[in-house]
């Protein structure tokens, strides 16, 4: 951990050298979306984007720890919530994003399955038939949470919570679903879009009934050392543009209301 | 002062490393004694097998035995046949696991002891009609005995300290897989700072211990000088 910490402050000492680079530090689940994201603004900006992929945990100790990134764009409310109080700049945060929860069911592992069956109906099965399904940290993964309470309003929680492995992050919770370690995963709907593009076909998605569990409301906030840096204030600012939120929409998220 | 599930974690902690030393030492005695008295071209080979876990980072573990452990692996489905239980974030997993990234800990040792026994003991044990079984408990066991019990503490000792591989492998369930290494990360990334530190600090004064227990062990006191 602390060559890592070795690493990025090198990184940062060099990266802060260069004028209008704007760093990120990003939730790892929006990966994807922020690369297609940082094409779409370098290309209207002069500014260069340059983005650390990490949970919010993560990038929220760090961040406490002196990591000199210009803003956070987390899995959810909490870590901006904290920073806002401390070292983010107040008013600054936003939701840029709403997050989903499918199930991806690997049916090598599911045969026969029914593909109008319920959600709730498919993990009933398969966790009677003491198989395991995933889902990210509940105590620490945002997808996680949100997949708790979904398991918890399906009653399915508190009788098979042995059955129940927990991914570090809810790209872990994919990872052992795709490689059939566990027959099912609550996962984010934005990474079953993108699997689709990938080698992932053979898994089968089901929406999860979003009555069931808190919105995940992804935000962004803004650090107080960058409250004067241009890339980084034209960022936020392209983060709630059409163009913007059209990528993000694109990406398997939905959006919050105009800020 | 800790909670239920914290002190789970520290319960499996202790019965996992107990259970992968138990399996390391059954399996890595006749492995190290093999590999220190075998005189095959392939056994820097061998060798170097065994080292592996010392220098690949525990992902590369990981990754292979997450892989391995999947129901649709044929590993995988030979263990769920034979036991009728899935392999895949199970508690057997996680011995597998540590055995494997434990086991240079474990033979190394033993090994160097064996290559150190003078093999005429052993002719002498030989013409004095001892079965091969005899010559191990009552020759080899006793005058090895000091690397017998390094082999196991520092097998036990890094089986406590596994982090990478648990973190690839174990899916993080409490009271199955969830160990001390992850439910302390876990407690660091949730900002439970104060719970943290118990977690952390008893690993520091445990591991301290042991290896001050081990040090203090192999030192050739006086006292057990005089004794022989």
């Amino acid at each position: 951990m602390a060559r890592i910490f070795l690493l990025f402050s090198a990184w940062f000492v060099f990266a802060a050298a260069s004028a209008d680079t704007l760093r990120v530090g990003v939730a790892s689940n929006f990966k994807t979306t922020l690369i297609d994201l940082s094409t779409a603004f370098e290309a209207e900006y002069s500014h260069k984007l340059t983005a650390s992929y990490a949970s919010s945990g993560v990038l929220y100790q760090q961040i406490l720890h002196g990591a000199r990134f210009d803003l956070l764009l987390a899995a959810d409310q909490r870590y901006p919530q904290l920073l806002e109080a401390k070292l983010g700049v107040a008013g600054s945060r936003f939701t840029y994003a709403i997050g989903g929860l499918v199930l991806a069911i690997n049916p090598a592992l599911n045969s026969p399955l029914n593909p109008d069956s319920e959600p709730q109906l498919l993990l009933q099965q398969i966790l009677s038939n003491g198989k395991k399904i995933a889902i990210a940290n509940p105590d620490t993964a945002p997808y996680g949470i949100a997949a708790r309470q979904a398991l918890t309003a399906m009653g399915l929680w508190q009788n098979h919570s042995s059955q129940i492995a927990r991914g570090n992050n809810v790209a872990q919770a994919f990872q052992f679903v795709v490689t059939g370690n566990v027959a099912a995963a609550l996962v984010a709907q934005s990474q079953a879009l993108q699997s689709q593009t990938q080698q992932f076909k053979q898994l089968t998605y089901m929406t999860i009934d979003p009555h069931g569990y808190q919105p995940i409301q992804q935000q962004a906030i803004l650090l107080q050392s960058a409250s004067n840096n241009k890339a980084a204030l034209a960022f936020m600012a392209f983060l709630k543009s059409a163009a913007a939120r059209d990528i993000i929409a694109q990406h398997g998220y939905t959006l919050a209301d105009q800020p | 002062m800790l909670p239920e599930q914290d002190i789970a974690a520290i319960v499996l902690t202790i019965k996992l490393a107990s259970v992968s030393t138990m399996v390391l030492l059954l399996l890595g005695t006749p492995l190290a004694w093999w590999l220190a008295r075998s005189k095959l071209r392939s056994k820097p080979l061998l060798e170097a097998i065994v080292a592996l876990p010392l220098v690949l980072p525990p992902t590369v573990l990981g990754f292979y035995l997450l892989l391995a452990f999947a129901p649709t692996s044929s590993f995988g489905q030979l263990w769920l046949s034979a036991t009728g239980a899935q392999l895949a974030f199970s508690f057997s997993a996680l011995v597998i696991g540590s055995v494997l990234y434990s086991l240079p800990f474990v033979v190394q040792p033993l090994q160097a002891s064996f290559e150190q026994l003078p093999a005429s003991l052993l002719e002498a044990a030989a013409t004095m009609g001892a079965s091969k079984r005899d010559q191990f408990f009552s020759v080899v066991l006793p005058l090895s005995r000091r690397s017998f019990i390094t082999a196991a503490s520092l097998g036990f000792a890094h089986t406590v300290g596994e982090f990478g591989v648990v973190l690839m492998i174990g899916g993080n369930i409490p009271g199955e897989t969830q160990v001390l290494a992850i439910a302390l990360y876990d407690k660091v990334e949730n900002l439970q700072y104060s719970e943290a530190h118990w977690l952390a600090a008893g690993l520091v004064i445990f591991s301290l211990l042991l290896l001050a227990m081990i040090y203090r062990f192999n030192q050739p006191s006086a006292l057990a000088m005089g004794a022989k």
